[in-house]
Parts: structure tokens; C-alpha cells; sequence
């Protein structure tokens, strides 16, 4: 393959990279409501 | 009483010399006694910094420094991060020790005598001084109004934006 | 139920702002005395029997930094407004073995966003899209449902539903009294009310 088909795969392949690095940290920091003190059965209320 | 940024982009001139040392770029305020304590001087890495007592007056037409001599660096953290404009007081955000945000800080009126600051203005509101809570990196932290009748923007029943 | 528009209290309504969870996620946490954003808030974390906030799990502020091992507790938290999550100064974000992360670790991120409700009784009245809080008091009023379409019909628009009582939570579900039903109201003008109701019959009837 010549130079510039190297170059390109190469640049291709650093977008995906950074893309996915965005993905996961995006997840990583995502937050939801988190429910402490888990609970079984009360009985009644 | 005077307002800064009035006062912004006024010549500072040395007395000893009459010479024009650069232009009045921002102001360091010291929280704790809510006074203005420093000048800043030019902008950038030629930034440099006259404190409240050399300063013989801040005119309509230009402030005036005792010397060329009393410009100084900034000093500690704090100082050059004021300097390098990562702490904003003028265009800073205001946020409420409740944690609203009540616009830009639009504006600070102080005697240009003594330094004091009287007030602060933002989204055309004026804040008394005394609820001055904090000059820092991310907002210009005021305490909230405490008011009888909910108008510091609390309403009954209503979310924020869904 | 647009809550944008501001309205001045009389003097006997209860003036209180009310959050939804999913707004205060991503807030900054700012301190008062030296107005720097210290982190980001992640999880908000509730106890979902007493129905009050234990606190949050942070983020690193910056582009794409990842979370924080620290865990701000509620009693380090000066104020929860609409823009930010006040602390009285930056070391409260320090500690990192308290109760609170352990709490958060055992809980293994439970995330109620998305779990069925059922009641004891049997019926499914939705899935949770958030938690409704009484932000000066960190409270946790009720949960915000998107309701079951045999209640609703399709497109229906959200549910509120009061806290505490919830009965279990198992991580995909939510268990709740039968007798929560008729305190469900599906606009926030008249919920703060049918919460104070619905607590007014709960400790009325046990101990």
C-alpha cells in the first residue's frame, strides 16, 4: 500500500480510538439514583 | 462612589513621573474585609499588580500609582490566577450559597478612596456588599436574599427545566 | 406543568424548590468560602424507606475524567439550588472511607432509573424515570414514574408517587404498599400535599 493509504488508515484508526475513549468515559461518568440500604421483606407497614 | 468598570481601561499613571505604566485591567479583592486591596496593571504575561496603598487615587480620567516602583508581580496562587484571568471578578458568574445562579456580575461599585466595595450589580439587581461570600475560579459566591414572601426564586410545586 | 416561570409565595403556601434527581446529576459541587467547583455530581443517593438523601457520588471536574473515589455525604451539603450543589469548603470532598461509600459499594450502584413498581397487591403501576426532592431539605418526596399504559394509555404523562415506604427494592423492581394508590397524583401542584397526606396516614396507622 502506498504512503498515503497508510496515513489515512492510521488517522482513521486514532478517531476510532478517540471516539471510543469518549463512549466509555461518557458511561463512566453517567449517574443515575442509586437506592441505598437495601431492603428484603417488612413485614407489613 | 465609583463603578469598576467605569474604571476598566483607565490609564494608570505614575505620579513620581507623569508616565502612562499601563491600563487599569482588573482589580483583587480581599473577600474577608470586602475591599478592593490591589489593582491590576496591563494584562497578560506583562500583568503586574499596585496594591490599595500605593495607589494615591482612582479619577474619572486615569488612576494614579505613587511609582512605577509599587507594580509588582502576583503573588501566591491566588494572585496569579487572577492575573491570568482564571478568577474573574467582572463578567464572573454570581451563584447564590443556595446554589442558584443569578446572572453575570455585571458591575462593582466601591469608594474610590478607601476601596471599599458597596455593592455588587448583577441582572440589573444591586447586592449589598456584606453578601459577598467568595471570589474564586468557577463563581463569585454570594449569600441568597433571604426573603419573607419566596422571591429569591423558590416557587411552590415547580420543577426546574424538564 | 412548565416550572420555569417563577411565582412569588404567599405567605401560607409552602415555597419550596423541588428537584427532579436526573437535574441534579451533573450539577457542580461549589464551595461557598472559596466559590471553586470541586466536582461533578454523579449518582445521587437516597434512602428510599425514610425517603431523605444520604448524597452523591462525584465526578472529577474536566473533559472526560472519570469518577471520583470520594462520596460527598448530605450533612457535608450547605445548599442543593437549580445550578449547583453547595459545601462549605473543598476538604469535604476528601474523605473516602466513610459510611456513605461503603453504603454506595453494598448497593452495587442500584440504580432504581428504569425498575418496575409493583404494589403488594399485585399491580404494576410503572417504571421509575426519577425522584422528585424537596431541594432545601434534601428530602426525597416521591418517586416520578412513567406510568403503566393499563393506568394511563399510551403517552400518558408522568406519575408521582410518595415516599417512604418503599417495601423493597431489588434492583430491578420496587415494591410498594397497595395503599400508596390513592396518593398517586399525576401533576406536582397537589403532590407535596398528597405526600404530607399519605405520611399523616402511615403514622397515624402504625408505630
Amino acid at each position: 500500500m502506498d504512503a498515503l493509504t497508510l496515513v489515512l488508515l492510521i488517522l482513521a484508526a486514532v478517531v476510532v480510538a478517540f471516539v471510543a475513549f469518549v463512549v466509555v468515559q461518557r458511561k463512566r461518568r453517567s449517574g443515575g439514583v442509586i437506592a441505598a440500604k437495601p431492603r428484603r421483606n417488612r413485614g407489613g407497614s | 462612589m465609583m463603578r469598576l468598570r467605569e474604571a476598566m481601561g483607565l490609564s494608570v499613571v505614575a505620579r513620581d513621573t507623569a508616565e502612562t505604566l499601563g491600563q487599569l485591567h482588573g482589580a483583587v479583592v480581599d473577600v474577608a474585609t470586602r475591599h478592593i486591596v490591589a489593582l491590576q496593571v496591563g494584562k497578560g504575561h506583562k500583568a503586574r499588580l499596585a496594591d490599595w496603598s500605593s495607589v494615591t487615587g482612582v479619577g474619572p480620567d486615569a488612576a494614579v500609582v505613587d511609582s512605577g516602583a509599587s507594580l509588582r508581580a502576583g503573588r501566591g496562587d491566588r494572585e496569579e490566577r487572577m492575573v491570568k484571568g482564571d478568577i474573574a471578578l467582572l463578567g464572573g458568574r454570581v451563584l447564590t450559597d443556595r446554589g442558584d445562579v443569578l446572572g453575570a456580575l455585571d458591575d462593582v461599585e466601591f469608594d474610590e478612596e478607601s476601596g471599599e466595595i458597596q455593592a455588587l450589580v448583577c441582572a440589573g439587581v444591586s447586592i449589598g456588599a456584606a453578601r459577598l461570600r467568595a471570589v474564586g475560579g468557577y463563581a463569585v459566591v454570594v449569600a441568597a436574599e433571604q426573603s419573607v414572601s419566596g422571591g429569591d426564586g423558590s416557587a411552590s410545586g415547580e420543577l426546574g427545566p424538564a | 406543568m412548565s416550572g420555569e416561570v417563577e411565582r412569588p409565595g404567599t405567605p401560607h403556601e409552602e415555597d419550596r424548590l423541588l428537584l427532579r434527581a436526573t437535574e441534579v446529576a451533573g450539577l457542580p459541587v461549589v464551595s461557598i468560602n472559596e466559590g471553586e467547583a470541586v466536582a461533578d455530581v454523579k449518582d445521587v443517593v437516597y434512602n428510599p424507606d425514610q425517603g431523605h438523601l444520604l448524597g452523591f457520588t462525584l465526578n472529577k471536574r474536566g473533559f472526560l475524567r472519570g469518577p471520583m473515589k470520594a462520596v460527598l455525604p448530605m450533612d457535608s451539603v450547605a445548599a442543593i439550588g437549580r445550578d449547583a450543589v453547595m459545601v462549605t469548603d473543598s476538604s469535604v470532598c476528601d474523605d473516602k472511607g466513610s459510611p456513605l461509600a461503603d453504603e454506595v459499594r453494598t448497593s452495587a450502584g442500584r440504580n432504581v432509573v428504569g425498575n418496575e413498581v409493583l404494589t403488594d397487591t399485585g399491580r404494576r403501576l410503572g417504571t421509575v424515570t426519577d425522584i422528585v426532592v424537596a431541594a432545601d431539605r434534601g428530602e426525597v418526596l416521591g418517586y416520578e414514574l412513567q406510568g403503566d399504559s393499563k393506568l394511563q394509555g399510551q403517552g400518558g404523562r408522568p406519575l408521582f408517587l410518595p415516599i417512604p415506604v418503599t417495601l423493597a427494592v431489588s434492583g430491578t423492581a420496587l415494591m410498594v404498599p397497595a395503599t400508596v394508590e390513592p396518593f398517586i397524583r399525576d401533576d406536582l401542584s397537589g403532590f407535596g400535599a398528597a405526600v404530607e397526606e399519605f405520611r399523616a396516614q402511615l403514622s397515624g396507622s402504625s408505630s
